[in-house]
C-alpha cells in the first residue's frame, strides 16, 4: 500500500507539462531510433546524454528511459517490414512478423507487436511497483553459478534455432562464443586472441556483429532479390482482427510474464528474454511447425517480453546500480552524472525521483500505443520508399550505427565483414541465431563460470550443491532433452504436413 | 548454379577445427597467467577450442546431412553486389583521408547508380541531398567524431 502511494504521487508529478513533454520526446526519439535500422539505443541514450546536462535530473531520466522502451517498440517495425532487426532483441520477431508481412499481414503483426508491447509494458511497471522493494531481498541470493546455470539454460534454445542440424547449430554458438573471448581477458585484464594486433585489443562489440548479420546482410539479399519495396497492399489494415487478438493473448501473458521475470536479474537484457519468450511459445504451441512461417504468437510473445524485461530492468538498475544491457549501463551514468546513487538507498533518499519516473513509464507506454498503432502509416512511409533509394540509406545508416558505439572504422570493417558472412550464412542455412546469441552471453557465462569456480575451489559440484542452481541445471537437462525430442517430433509433423523438408526456424 | 551442402557443411566443420585448435594455442599461450588450474583466462577458450575441434569432426566427416540446393544470383546482379561491398571498403579508407562529407557523397553516388542505375546527374542529387541530411543530423546536431580527413571539413 505504501508503495501504492508512493506511486500516486510519483503520477501527480509526472503529470507535470515538461515531464509529460519530456516523456512525448523520449518515446518519438526512442521509436525513431528503433525504426531505423543501424541506429542502436545505447548510442542514441549515450548521444542525447549531453544535451539532458540542460533538464532537471527527473526530466533528463524520464526522457531517457523514454527512449530506451520506446526503441523497444519501433525496434518491431523494421524487424516485421524489412526483417533488419533495429535492436538486437528485435531478432526473434523478424521470424514471424517478416513472414507474416511477405503475406500482407504486416499490418496486424505491427498491431499485435504494440498492443502486445502495450500490455506487457504494463505488466512489466505494474510488477515493478509492487516487486521493487522484495526484490531486493531475493536477488541478494543469486550469485555466479546460478547465473552461470541460467546461461547454460538459455542454451537448449540454440537447439531450437539450429534448423535441420543440432550440430550446425551448436558449432555456430561455440564460434559466436569464440568470437565474444576476442579482447581483454575478463581474469587477468591482459589481451586474450589479439594476435598482437592492437586492433582486436577491444574485442568485437555487439551492435556492429549485429548491424553485419542482420542489417547488412539483409541489404545484400534485397539486392541480389531486386527488391522493389514492400507495398500499401501487403501490409494491409494495421488493426488485428478477433482472431489474431484471441490468438496473441496466451502469448502476450506468457511472454510478459517471462520478460519481467528475466528482467529482474541483475544483467539479463530484453535480447535474452526474447529469445526465451520465443522458445517457450514454440514449446507449449499446438502447431509449432507454424512458427518461422508467420505465426502471430511469434510476434507477440517475443515483444511483449521485450518490453515487460526493459520495464523489469529498472528494477535492478535502481535497486543495485546494475544495468541488465548496454543502454541501461548509459542510464546509469546518466544516474551518477545527477548525483543519484543507485541501491537500496535511492527508494529511501530519493523515492520522489524513483516513482516518477516509474509513473512516467505508464504514461509513456501508453503515449506510445496511442504513437504507434495510427502513426504506424508514417512508419510504413518510410519502408514505401523504393529500395534503390532506402538500400543506399541503409547501407550508410550501419555504417553510422557500427561507427557510433566506440567511434572505430574498425567496427565498420568489423560490420561489412560480417555483412559479407551473413549473407553466405543464410544462403548455406547456417543458423544466425545461436552465434548472434552465444556472442552476447559469452562474456556473462565466462565471469559466472570462473567467479564460481574460484568459490568452490575449482570444483564444479558448486553448481549442483547450490539449491538454486542445481534446480536450475536439472531443468536445463529436462528442457534439452525434451527441446531435442520436440525439434525431431515439429520436424517429422512438417514434413508428413507438407509433404517436403520445411526449414521450421525460417 | 548450385553448390553441395555437404560441401558447405565440410567447409564449416574444417574451419571449426581450425578455429578451436587456435583457441586451444591461446588457451597454452595464457596458461602461465593463470590464477589458478581451472581459473584464469585459459579455461573458456580451452573448453570452446576443444568443443569446436569435435563439432568441426563431427560436421566435416562424420555427420551425413542432405543435400539442398544453393542458387546464386545471375552475373550482372553479381557483380552489382560484388562492387557494392567493394564501394563501401573503400568508402573505409576514403572517409579517414576526405573526411565524412566527401567520402559519404562519393559513396552515395556510386551506391545509387549500383543499386538503383538512376542516371549520374540524379545519383548526384540524390547523394548530396543523403549525406547533407546525414551530416546535419549526426556531425552537427549529434555531435559524432567522424573523421574530417586531410580537408578538415
Amino acid at each position: 500500500m505504501n508503495s501504492l502511494s508512493m506511486l500516486l504521487n510519483g503520477f501527480g508529478q509526472a503529470l507535470a507539462p515538461m515531464n509529460l513533454l519530456m516523456a512525448a520526446i523520449g518515446t518519438i526519439v526512442g521509436t525513431l531510433v528503433g525504426v531505423l535500422p543501424g541506429l542502436g539505443t545505447s548510442s542514441a541514450i549515450a548521444i542525447l546524454l549531453p544535451l539532458t546536462s540542460i533538464l532537471e535530473p527527473t526530466q533528463a531520466i524520464i526522457m531517457l528511459a523514454g527512449i530506451y522502451y520506446g526503441a523497444q517498440y519501433g525496434g518491431s517495425t523494421t524487424s516485421i517490414l524489412l526483417n533488419i532487426p533495429g535492436e538486437g532483441s528485435s531478432i526473434p520477431t523478424c521470424l514471424d512478423g517478416y513472414p507474416m508481412a511477405k503475406k500482407g499481414r504486416g499490418g496486424p503483426a505491427l498491431g499485435i507487436a504494440a498492443i502486445g508491447s502495450f500490455s506487457a509494458g504494463c505488466m512489466g511497471i505494474i510488477g515493478l511497483v509492487f516487486f521493487a522493494p522484495i526484490f531486493a531481498e531475493y536477488a541478494l541470493k543469486f550469485g555466479p553459478p546460478e547465473y552461470f546455470a541460467l546461461m547454460l539454460l538459455s542454451l537448449t534454445i540454440i537447439v531450437n534455432f539450429s534448423g535441420e542440424s543440432m550440430i550446425k547449430g551448436f558449432t555456430m554458438g561455440f564460434i559466436g562464443y569464440l568470437f565474444s573471448m576476442v579482447g581483454i581477458g575478463i581474469n587477468s585484464g591482459l589481451p586474450r586472441m589479439n594476435f598482437g594486433t592492437t586492433l582486436l585489443t577491444n574485442g568485437f562489440d555487439m551492435v556492429p556483429l549485429i548491424i553485419g548479420l542482420f542489417a547488412i546482410s539483409e541489404v545484400l539479399k534485397g539486392l541480389e532479390e531486386e527488391q522493389v519495396s514492400i507495398s500499401a497492399s501487403q501490409i494491409g489494415s494495421i488493426y488485428p482482427s478477433k482472431e489474431d487478438l484471441k490468438k496473441s493473448a496466451g502469448p502476450i501473458a506468457r511472454g510478459g510474464i517471462v520478460g519481467f521475470l528475466l528482467g529482474l536479474l541483475p544483467g539479463c537484457s530484453p535480447g535474452l528474454a526474447t529469445f526465451i519468450a520465443y522458445d517457450v511459445e514454440t514449446k507449449v504451441s499446438k502447431h509449432p511447425e507454424e512458427f518461422g512461417q508467420g505465426a502471430i504468437e511469434g510476434v507477440a510473445a517475443p515483444e511483449a517480453a521485450n518490453n515487460a524485461n526493459s520495464q523489469a530492468n529498472f528494477i535492478p538498475l535502481f535497486a543495485f546500480g546494475i544495468p541488465g544491457s548496454a543502454s541501461m549501463a548509459v542510464l546509469l551514468a546518466g544516474l551518477m552524472i545527477y548525483g543519484l546513487q543507485p541501491g537500496p538507498m535511492l527508494f529511501q533518499q530519493n523515492g520522489g525521483f524513483v516513482w516518477t519516473v516509474i509513473a512516467s513509464m505508464f504514461i509513456g507506454n501508453f503515449m506510445l500505443l496511442v504513437m504507434n498503432l495510427p502513426l504506424i502509416g508514417i512508419w510504413v512511409k518510410i519502408t514505401q520508399i523504393p529500395f534503390a533509394i532506402l538500400g543506399p540509406i541503409i547501407m550508410i545508416l550501419c555504417v553510422i550505427g557500427a561507427y557510433s558505439g566506440r567511434n572505430s572504422l574498425f567496427d565498420v570493417f568489423v560490420s561489412l565483414v560480417f555483412g559479407v558472412l551473413g549473407y553466405f550464412f543464410q544462403k548455406y542455412r547456417l543458423p544466425l541465431v545461436p552465434l548472434t546469441l552465444c556472442f552476447i552471453l559469452g562474456p556473462m557465462l565466462e565471469r559466472s563460470f570462473l567467479q564460481s569456480m574460484a568459490m568452490g575451489k575449482e570444483s564444479p559440484l558448486i553448481f549442483i550443491l547450490r539449491p538454486i542452481s542445481g534446480t536450475i541445471l536439472a531443468i536445463t537437462a529436462i528442457m534439452l532433452i525434451v527441446a531435442i525430442k520436440l525439434v525431431k517430433r515439429t520436424k517429422k509433423i512438417a514434413q508428413e504436413v507438407t509433404g517436403s523438408d520445411v526449414d521450421i526456424t525460417n | 548454379m548450385s553448390y553441395l551442402k555437404l560441401t558447405a557443411d565440410r567447409v564449416l566443420g574444417i574451419a571449426s577445427v581450425l578455429l578451436g585448435i587456435v583457441s586451444i594455442l591461446e588457451s597454452v599461450r595464457l596458461y602461465p597467467i593463470r590464477t589458478s588450474p581451472m581459473v584464469g583466462d585459459h579455461t573458456l577458450p580451452a573448453l570452446i577450442g576443444s568443443l569446436l575441434v569435435i563439432c568441426g569432426l563431427l560436421l566435416a566427416f562424420f555427420v551425413k546431412t542432405k543435400a539442398i540446393k544453393v542458387d546464386f544470383p545471375d552475373k550482372p546482379v553479381r557483380m552489382k553486389m560484388i562492387y557494392s561491398m567493394i564501394l563501401m571498403f573503400i568508402y573505409l579508407v576514403l572517409i579517414q583521408y576526405l573526411g565524412y562529407l566527401i567520402a559519404t557523397c562519393i559513396t552515395y553516388i556510386g551506391l545509387f547508380r549500383l543499386f538503383g542505375t538512376f542516371k549520374w546527374p540524379k545519383c548526384a542529387i540524390m547523394s548530396v541531398i543523403a549525406t547533407v541530411i546525414c551530416y546535419y543530423v549526426f556531425v552537427q546536431w549529434l555531435g559524432m567524431p567522424f573523421p574530417s580527413g586531410l580537408f578538415n571539413i
